[in-house]
């Protein structure tokens, strides 16, 4: 999912209805380009049961990957 | 999901709130987590109940030995007609209304008067304490109660358009024996200051918003000020705050001599409600009171209404009584305690006799 350019809480809604969907064992790939959103999604994220989330810097974006 | 506390649909009902700079996903934990008892469902209780249950704490209990009347509601918030109507308790009807606003959160409805021997199981397992009563000597008990638990607590205090608050913690400011002398429990129980006072719902609103911004400032852990004494004017709209020290001879925060906790108020079979016209009637010992089966023996055309914790029975055109699962009666539209026992007697008592 790509939410490079829209603020929050936008992503966050989209990202956690998507993850509500996925079921387990599925990795779903969140961009976006700020901070304070990324830091949102994640920690927010962290209180559903996932078994993992990661952070990547790259360029000028931020690669969450979250694991169900 | 670790628990229902957190779906996505719950970060997504709270997705306003985890931008908020200083709350965030963290800040939504700690409310979540939190634990809160509300000790009286009237004005103040249910406006702070509310509010605290749509930022989403996660574990509310509701202490209050009432039952909703209809001069209630324009003071009070979530209390509908309805409830008013079929006169249901209302520590049940404030938590049906806050599990209808968020089913997700817990919730602890007890029907009881707060005494000092219940006091400590009521707030026993909770992180702070909301005053919602309407009375000194229930507060000295909280207070009483919070210092022996170390139980943060916020007392609420108001009268027509005006309020106080204060956010006690005890040991890191004063507490609300430092700050009021418990001579003002004796003056306010005299009979003749017993007096019915009037509130505004828009100066309650006004109030129960201060406190509950120190419990969630509390919860979220950035509340670093226990010694603000707020005073609103609900009227004029101006909060003034005081600076108030622990009194070094405090009898409760320094003696921790809990002389509210001492003994149980002798309990007088028939004693008029302060700031109301009405009579409450405590049964004579522990009785249950299967209420269905109790309207069965009364004139259908008396019998108001009818719920598993409370029947309301027609007496006279301006007085009815409100029986509780538990024996106790208020009999409403009168301030004759002699009277009320009577009609206690006549109603309840003698028929249980008859029953055997
Ligand atoms: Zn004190």
């Amino acid at each position: 999912m790509d939410f490079r350019g829209e603020p929050c809480p936008g992503p966050l809604i989209k990202t956690v209805k998507t993850l509500s969907n996925l079921g387990e064992n599925k990795e779903l790939v969140v961009l976006t380009d700020i901070e304070e959103c990324m830091k949102t999604i994640k920690e927010a994220v962290e209180l559903l049961d996932v078994t993992e989330v990661t952070v990547k810097r790259e360029n000028k974006h931020w690669r969450i990957v979250i694991k169900t | 999901m670790k628990t229902q506390l957190y779906t996505p649909e719950i970060i997504e009902r709270f997705s306003r709130q985890i931008l908020v700079e200083g709350i965030g996903a963290s800040g939504l934990k700690k409310i979540r987590e939190a634990r809160v008892a509300v000790i009286g469902c009237g004005a103040t209780g249910t406006s702070q109940a509310e509010l605290l249950a749509r930022l989403g704490v996660g574990f509310i209990r509701l202490v209050d030995k009432d039952f909703v009347d209809i001069s209630n509601l324009p003071r009070t918030h979530l209390y509908t007609y309805s409830d008013a109507k079929q006169a249901l308790p209302k520590a049940v009807a404030c938590a049906s209304k806050l599990k209808e606003i968020d089913p997700a959160i817990e919730v602890d409805p007890v029907i009881t008067r707060v005494t000092p021997s219940n006091i400590e199981e009521l707030i026993r397992d909770v992180d702070v304490v909301v005053d919602g009563t309407d009375n000194l000597r229930t507060r000295f008990i909280i207070n009483d109660a919070a210092i022996k638990l170390g139980k943060p607590w916020v007392f609420v205090g108001f009268a027509s358009w005006y309020g106080n608050v204060l956010f006690i913690n005890p040991g890191k400011g004063p507490c609300l024996r430092c700050v009021i002398p418990a001579r003002m429990v004796e003056r306010e129980e005299r009979r003749d200051a017993c007096e019915i006072l009037g509130a505004v719902g828009t100066a309650i609103a006004f109030i129960a918003s201060i406190s509950s911004t120190l419990v969630l400032k509390h919860i979220l852990g950035i509340l670093d000020d226990y010694s603000t004494f707020y005073i609103v004017n609900g009227k004029t709209l101006d909060i003034d705050k005081v600076r108030v020290k622990r009194n070094p001879e405090c009898p409760s925060c320094v003696y921790k001599k809990y002389e509210f906790l001492r003994e149980d108020v002798a309990v007088e079979k028939a004693t008029r409600i302060c700031g109301s016209n009405a009579v409450e009637v405590m049964p004579p010992k522990k009785i249950r009171i299967d209420l269905y089966k109790y309207v069965e023996g009364v004139d259908k055309a008396k019998v108001l209404s009818v719920n598993p914790y409370t029947a309301k029975i027609k007496i006279s055109d301006m007085v009815s009584m409100v029986l509780f699962s538990d024996g106790r009666a208020i009999i409403d539209g009168t301030i004759d305690e002699e009277y009320a026992y009577r009609v206690y007697k006549s109603l309840v008592l003698d028929r249980l006799v008859n029953k055997g």
